[in-house]
């Protein structure tokens, strides 16, 4: 009890208020420091195989020799393809599945996103287990074009092959399925998603062929033309939609079967040199982070995962002496180990982050400082509330201080007594209760009505067709950049928000964020990060009203200062906010990656449509709501 | 009770043969883990299992313990063969395999009501362990083990103590001789650490806190093929006892374990023997993996024949008075016959079937819901009829 | 007219916000209903269904296990045409009870028996919103409007009670009755609210006629009709299902707890986790604690009794088998009635943030359990704990609030002190 009311004592210390803005950055820096400590061998791990049943790289491969000559002439059959119809093709590949004796059906499919007209067909076929219970099923996918468009010659020609080699095997356990998908990202999706019967009959036919439950998928993306080309490296991706990994097991059994049983390096997220310095580690995991922070699709393994179906996409990069049947038979060993499983994949991680590939930290280790960075939120949200109740130096009723004047800090024994003695109960309670209640409204509703607002970008972006996105982009960058001010000037005008409710404001904005960022950091760690170092500073603008007191001013600015420069200092604030508005973040981001914003926007869009993607949506329900209230707060600076 | 009045006849009929020594021999060979990737546990077992049965233990008197079936496991790229190694010239499964517990019948609780012969009356013989105090056992066990306990089948496991326990039963209710209890997993020397018992020669592939390891795995197979200690065990058994009159000694294969081989520190253990050390190492090799050879126990099978035959007919019996019970109360007509055919059976069903007959389908009249409506508007009756109450 | 202008308006949108979310996001109210934050076994609108199926198929409802919900609502929902082709008149009677939720809500204001109860004027009781302002909370509360549109059956519970709440605040003794007993017979639970409401009503009865009847007597006759209603109402429904087996499924499920799929209460983590024997025996303690707040609170604040049925919804809402964000909302819906004890509640802010990230995370964890296969049953048990947290925080702060202003009346020289425990 007396630890209680030391603790209630010290809540009323007007010192306690200064505290918060130190924590918040101290939290920061801490979440920061946290990432930036976890490429060193102290807090990363090596990677390990914990799933026993999966045995890698303990069986002979066969796939040499005759099936080279196969292979090499599907090559060609392939190429003959390329200038050829899509409805030619799909019958074509069809064919050569029959030919090895496969049920084989096909799949059309056809979406709208940003204007454009996404069709093509799938074509797939089972391979049945000759002794298995066809309970279960794995999925090899060949799409007929990559990520970059190119069309997947080698890849495809090889789904093919291996499909008429492991045909020949009797010791499947499940059922096998070799998919052709039309494209990359929407194709796979298409066909994922009428396997599991959640697809609406609009865009894409049912599939009229199916085995069991699918147990991982491998997806196979070799783009060498008819004469072939050899490679030096398996870049092997990983992430998919919206930030969801495969389980680690999966990634570790490729790698170990590939540089382990093959000898073929590994490499991930485009580190095409990797010499396993802090550096590089740094950069494979930042690049793992902001690919999983997109959550787009990253090639055909991706729209699995959404489904619980571990998959991963080998790719081929790079000049070196590994041909194609070392593809092939690295694939056959990573069936073989498949083949092994008896449940789900479950044993290993889910939530990853990789910087080489055999080392990486789990969950446990990285949270943190996305929590931490989200906790920063919360913590000045804490504060500003504490502060808003005292905005005027009334202390909290409940906390029972005695009602002094109005501008005492520390409380008077003598003026206790007096409202004691006087008796006039009916006359205190209004007084006290008048100034230290909170209005609420005006916070709570421009807090709802900026979300609201959120929904009209989300609402353009993802149905403007392709030509007028880039205008849509300028507009809205345009409009969101001056709406602040334009909100902070009517707000003063007509509704004079006092300073005990912009402070709610910033405070309910933060609160929401900070629930926001730390929900979302587990299920999707990076981009609440990101979306969290980009809003980091809100916790520390201010609005700097005439009457700030000396207590609630920022910390890095000493009080004779900030009075008198304080339209100056709003102005700088909002300058500031401006370039953290997340479309000019957008902007410069794709500015320095050198994509166009259109291409990026048109992506997001087919996302949206297609992959069940949710970035947008936490951009501009998340992170724009409370960059809009923090901004619409410090520009009230200007004119209050 | 016919059990035990055949073992006491059997008991008295070969301790007038021999006395002093042991007059038949036991193996129980146990593997305690399923699942594909185990399959080097089933083969250290089929391994074991040949090997005693060449040296001479016949089939009724081992007791196979396999959880799981890897011959015909899918994935098994050579369909119904068991190899123990990569050059596959033995096929473990070939011929002549009797599994006694195969599949879920492997768990703890069947493993010690063997051991101790706790079982129900309708057991099989092949399925109970029938030693008396007269006989030699080998028990052999195989799987994943850790401090003190060994893992049955993923899902439970059986603890030093409880297997210490189990063997002082068999000691108490004279159902040994002399015990050789063998075992190869992880941290295996825990496992008789905590024996107690008279007359048990114990050893282990490993000591506490070491692992026990796969000795090669086949590469087209998958998997590894059998263990290391297991390995080196039966090299000892095919290369050096090579027929039932082999005089080498246990001493010698305990001597032939070489722990650069085996890659772990493989443990005996003497002191519950009588004569300890030196008696257990004089002790042949034959005393435990094969079968004594100077008894003739055909009196006691063709005894053992006739019970069975009397066993089949009651069981017959009971079949057909189940039966005849069964029809009884089924059948609502009354049944003159005792004799039980198809058609009447069929019959009797299809009368059942028309009696608890439920058409589903939707009501087509509307007096359902007519009755529903009624019923709320007698709720809302009710409600209007208080308010108009308050109201006055 | 200007308040009944407001009143209509406030109606107005409320319903076109409802019927705007039912129609634009057509596939929204089955993705609620699956919810089990929204829908429990005794309350999913697709068990109602399935119920309903059986129903008008000639099957008793209740073989197969299914279905848990009270008998009577089977000829309701059968009278309305099948929700997968025409959802409009479900739609549109979901809409009408959260309506008829809100007037009753709003009759419970204009009462004033909240702040001003016939034993006790509490010193702040001009403090107070207005009855539109705590309408327009109900309905537009993001919880209750979730509810609307998952359609639990637990949205006609909480109309029933309200509506008890409100004609025991008027002192109407025959509606009240019925209402509660209509409450209880869907939910069984609210029959618990029947002392401190019976309270209620004695005193708006005596404030409204002058006079004090004999509690006793009052009682009594309340104590049987309450009875009559609910021994009529079992008595239809055994009529209308043909055998009294309804009560097992019904009433046995709600006691016992068989169906031990996720909510967000406390009890079925407790309940998977127990050993059989030990079932019935903690069954009987976890009943015990629901209903001893009933005496206690009733007699410790025999002068505000409204307060009383209110902090006992909120503690239904965190104590009871299957609760659902529903019962959270009936609670949270109520407590803006007692504006006067805000200044003196002391966790406002920390209760509420609790109950917003709960209602964030605990979704998140949910999916991460059941969906993505990375969480376990763990994730989601920690933050229904947290919810529990929230709102008995809420509760135990209002207790305080409650007990302070009391004191503050009784003592006004103490006015402003820190309280001590002694």
């Amino acid at each position: 009890m007396a630890l209680i009311s030391t603790l209630l004592a010290l809540r009323r210390d007007p010192r306690i208020l200064k505290l918060p803005p130190y924590l918040s950055a101290l939290c920061i820096l801490v979440g920061v420091v946290w990432l930036l400590v976890l490429p060193l061998n102290e807090y990363s791990r090596n990677t390990y195989v914990s799933e026993n049943a999966l045995l890698p790289g303990q069986v002979h491969t066969y796939f040499t020799g005759s099936e080279h000559n196969i292979f090499r002439a599907y090559r060609h059959e392939v190429a003959a393809l390329v200038d050829t119809s899509v409805q030619e093709r799909t019958q074509r590949l069809g064919d050569i599945f029959r030919s090895s004796n496969l049920k084989v059906a096909t799949q059309k499919y056809e979406y709208h996103a940003s204007g454009r007209n996404i069709s093509n067909q799938n074509v797939y076929a089972i391979l049945h287990g000759p002794r298995a219970d066809a309970t279960e099923a794995i999925v090899l996918i060949g799409a007929w074009r990559n990520m970059a468009d190119e069309v997947n010659h080698s890849g495809v020609a090889l789904v093919l092959t291996l499909a008429r080699y492991f045909k020949r095997w009797s010791l499947w356990s499940k059922d096998i399925i070799f998919l052709v998908s039309g494209d990359s990202t929407s194709g796979p999706q298409a066909w994922v998603d009428a396997y599991h019967d959640s697809y609406s009959p609009a865009s894409i036919e049912p599939l009229s062929i199916k085995s069991g439950a699918l147990q991982g998928a491998v997806a196979i993306d070799y783009p060498a033309g008819p004469w072939g080309h050899r490679y030096d490296k398996l870049h092997v991706v990983y992430d998919g939609v919206n930030g969801q990994l495969p389980n680690l097991d999966l990634f570790n059994t490729a790698v170990s079967i590939a540089s382990g049983q093959m000898g073929i390096g590994c490499t991930l997220q485009r580190m095409w040199k990797h010499d396993d310095s802090y550096q590089e580690r740094l950069q494979t995991m930042l690049r793992g982070m902001i690919s999983q922070g997109l959550g787009h699709a990253s090639g055909p393994h991706s729209s699995f995962i959404p489904y619980h179906v571990d998959a991963i996409t080998l790719q081929t990069v790079g000049n070196g002496w590994h041909d194609e049947m070392s593809l092939g038979r690295t694939v056959e060993s990573l069936f073989r180990s498949l083949n092994n499983l008896l449940e789900h994949l479950h044993q290993s991680f889910f939530f990853y982050l990789l910087m080489q590939a055999n080392r990486f930290v789990s969950i446990g280790t990285y949270l943190p400082s996305a929590m931490l960075i989200a906790v920063n939120f919360t913590i000045t949200s804490i504060a500003l509330w504490v502060q808003s109740g005292r905005g005027v130096s009334t202390p909290n009723p409940a906390s029972a201080t005695p009602k002094a004047s109005p501008d005492s800090k520390t409380s008077k024994p003598d003026s206790m007594t007096a409202a004691e003695k006087s008796g006039a109960i009916a006359l205190i309670p209004t007084t006290s209760l008048a100034i230290t209640e909170r209005k609420l409204f005006l916070p709570l509703a421009f807090i709802l009505a900026s979300h609201f607002l959120g929904l009209l970008p989300l609402y353009i972006f993802n149905n403007t067709s392709e030509p007028y996105l880039g205008l849509a982009f300028n507009t809205i960058t345009a409009v969101t950049t001056s709406l602040p001010v334009l909100t902070a000037l009517l707000l003063s005008k007509f509704l004079c928000p006092t300073e005990q409710e912009t402070t709610l404001i910033q405070c309910f904005s933060l609160l929401l964020l900070g629930m926001y960022l730390s929900a979302l950091a587990t299920l999707n760690f990076s981009l609440s990060f990101l979306v969290g170092i980009f809003a980091s500073p809100l916790t520390f603008v201010r609005s700097l009203a005439p009457q700030t007191p000396p207590t609630t001013q920022s910390p890095q600015i000493p009080p004779s200062f900030v009075s008198k420069n304080r339209k100056s200092l709003s102005a700088t604030m909002v300058i500031l906010l401006v370039l953290l508005n997340p479309l000019v973040v957008i902007r410069a981001a794709t500015l320095y990656w050198g994509a166009t914003i259109v291409e990026v926007l048109v992506q997001a869009a087919e996302g949206w449509h297609v992959w069940g993607l949710w970035t947008q949506v936490v951009v501009w329900l998340v992170w724009w709501p409370a960059w809009f209230a923090g901004s619409v707060v410090v520009a009230g600076g200007l004119f209050a | 009770m016919m059990a035990h009045t055949f073992t006491l006849l059997l008991t008295l009929f070969l301790a007038s043969c021999t006395i002093g020594e042991h007059t038949s021999n036991w193996a129980v060979l146990v593997s305690t883990s399923r699942f594909w990737f185990n399959y080097r546990h089933l083969a250290n077992v089929l391994s074991l299992y040949r090997t005693v049965k060449r040296l001479g233990i016949p089939d009724s008197q081992i007791i196979l313990m396999l959880p799981d079936d890897m011959a015909c496991n899918p994935r098994n790229a050579f369909p119904g063969t068991v190899y123990n190694n990569a050059d596959r010239a033995l096929d473990l499964y070939g011929d002549n395999i009797e599994v006694d517990y195969r599949g879920y019948e492997v768990t703890v609780e069947n493993f010690i009501r063997l051991l101790t012969d706790r079982v129900s009356e309708d057991m099989p013989r092949s399925k109970r362990l029938l030693t008396d105090d007269r006989s030699n056992i080998l028990v052999y066990m195989t799987g994943h083990g850790g401090n003190e306990f060994l893992k049955f089948q993923d899902a439970e496991e059986i603890s030093a103590f409880d297997l210490a326990d189990a063997f002082e039963q068999m000691w108490e209710k004279k159902r040994y001789h002399e015990m050789l209890f063998m075992i190869d997993t992880c941290q295996a020397n825990t496992m008789y650490s905590k024996f107690y018992s008279p007359n048990i020669l114990a050893t282990g592939s490993s000591e506490i806190d070491q692992s026990s390891y796969s000795h090669h795995a086949d590469n087209d197979v998958g998997v590894a093929v059998i263990d290391r200690y297991t390995y080196y065990n039966l090299e000892f058994l095919e290369t050096q006892v090579r027929d039932p009159t082999s005089k080498l000694t246990m001493g010698d294969l305990f001597d032939s374990y070489d722990e650069e081989k085996i890659h772990s520190h493989p443990g005996v253990r003497y002191d519950l023997f009588p004569g300890g050390e030196d008696a257990a190492r004089s002790r042949l090799v034959m005393d435990f993996f094969g079968n004594v050879q100077n008894v003739e126990v055909e009196g006691g099978i063709r005894r053992n024949e006739t019970v069975w035959q009397e066993e089949l007919a009651a069981i017959e019996r009971m079949i057909v008075e189940a039966k005849r019970r069964h029809n009884e109360t089924v059948n609502t007509r009354p049944q003159p016959q005792h004799v039980v055919e198809e058609a009447e059976v069929a019959d009797a069903k299809r009368s059942l079937r028309k009696e608890g007959a439920v058409r589903v389908d939707e009501e087509s009249g509307w007096t359902k819901q007519i009755v529903g409506a009624a019923a709320l508007l007698g709720c809302a009756g009710v409600w209007a009829a208080g308010s108009w109450f308050e109201s006055l | 007219m200007a308040f009944d202008q407001q009143k209509v308006l406030l109606f107005g949108v409320a319903a076109a916000v409802r019927l705007l979310l039912f129609t634009a996001f057509p596939s929204l109210p089955n993705l609620l209903t699956g919810r089990v934050e929204i829908s429990t076994p005794v309350t999913s609108f697709k068990r109602l269904q399935e119920g309903v199926f059986l129903y008008t198929h000639n099957v008793s409802p209740y073989d197969g296990g299914v279905f848990h919900q009270a008998p009577l609502l089977l000829p309701l929902f059968s009278l309305l045409p099948n929700p997968a082709f025409h959802p409009f008149a479900t739609n549109l009677l979901y809409t009408v009870v959260d309506l008829l939720g809100a007037n009753a809500l709003m009759q419970i204001a204009e009462s004033w028996q909240s702040a001003a109860p016939r034993l006790f004027k509490s010193s702040r009781k001009d403090l107070r919103w207005s009855s539109i302002a705590i309408g327009a909370g109900f309905l537009f509360n993001p919880f209750t409007i979730t509810t609307c549109i998952a359609r639990p059956t637990s949205a006609l519970t909480n109309l029933f009670i309200l509506i008890s709440m409100a004609k025991a605040s008027q002192g109407a003794g025959a509606t009240f009755v019925l209402a509660l007993s209509f409450a209880s017979y869907l939910a069984m639970h609210p029959i618990l609210l029947f002392p401190p409401l019976l309270l209620l009503c004695y005193d708006a009865r005596a404030t409204k006629t002058k006079s004090t009847p004999p509690l006793l007597t009052f009682a009594v006759v309340h104590v049987l009709a309450l009875a009559a209603a609910l021994g009529g109402l079992l008595y239809l429904s055994a009529l209308l299902m043909g055998s009294w087996e309804f009560l097992a499924a019904t009433y046995g499920v709600r006691l016992l707890l068989p169906d031990l799929t996720p909510n967000v209460g406390l009890w079925w983590y407790f309940f998977t986790e127990m050993f059989d024997s030990f079932r019935e025996f903690f069954l009987g303690v976890f009943w015990l604690h629901v209903v001893s707040y009933v005496p206690g609170l009733t007699i410790r604040l025999r002068k505000q009794p409204l307060f009383v049925a209110t902090t006992l919804t909120g503690i239904f809402a965190v104590f009871t088998p299957y609760p659902s964000i529903a019962d959270g909302t009936l609670y949270l819906s109520l407590v803006p009635l007692f504006r006067h004890l805000f200044p003196l509640m002391r966790y406002t802010f920390l209760a509420s943030s609790t109950i917003l990230y709960a209602s964030f995370i605990g979704p998140a964890f949910y999916y991460l359990w059941i969906y993505a296969g990375s969480g376990n049953a763990n994730f989601f048990y920690a933050i229904t704990l947290v919810w529990s947290l929230g709102l008995s925080v809420i509760v135990g702060d209002s207790l305080y609030a409650a007990l302070r202003d009391e004191l503050d009346v009784e003592r006004p020289e103490l006015r402003g002190k820190e309280v001590k425990r002694i």
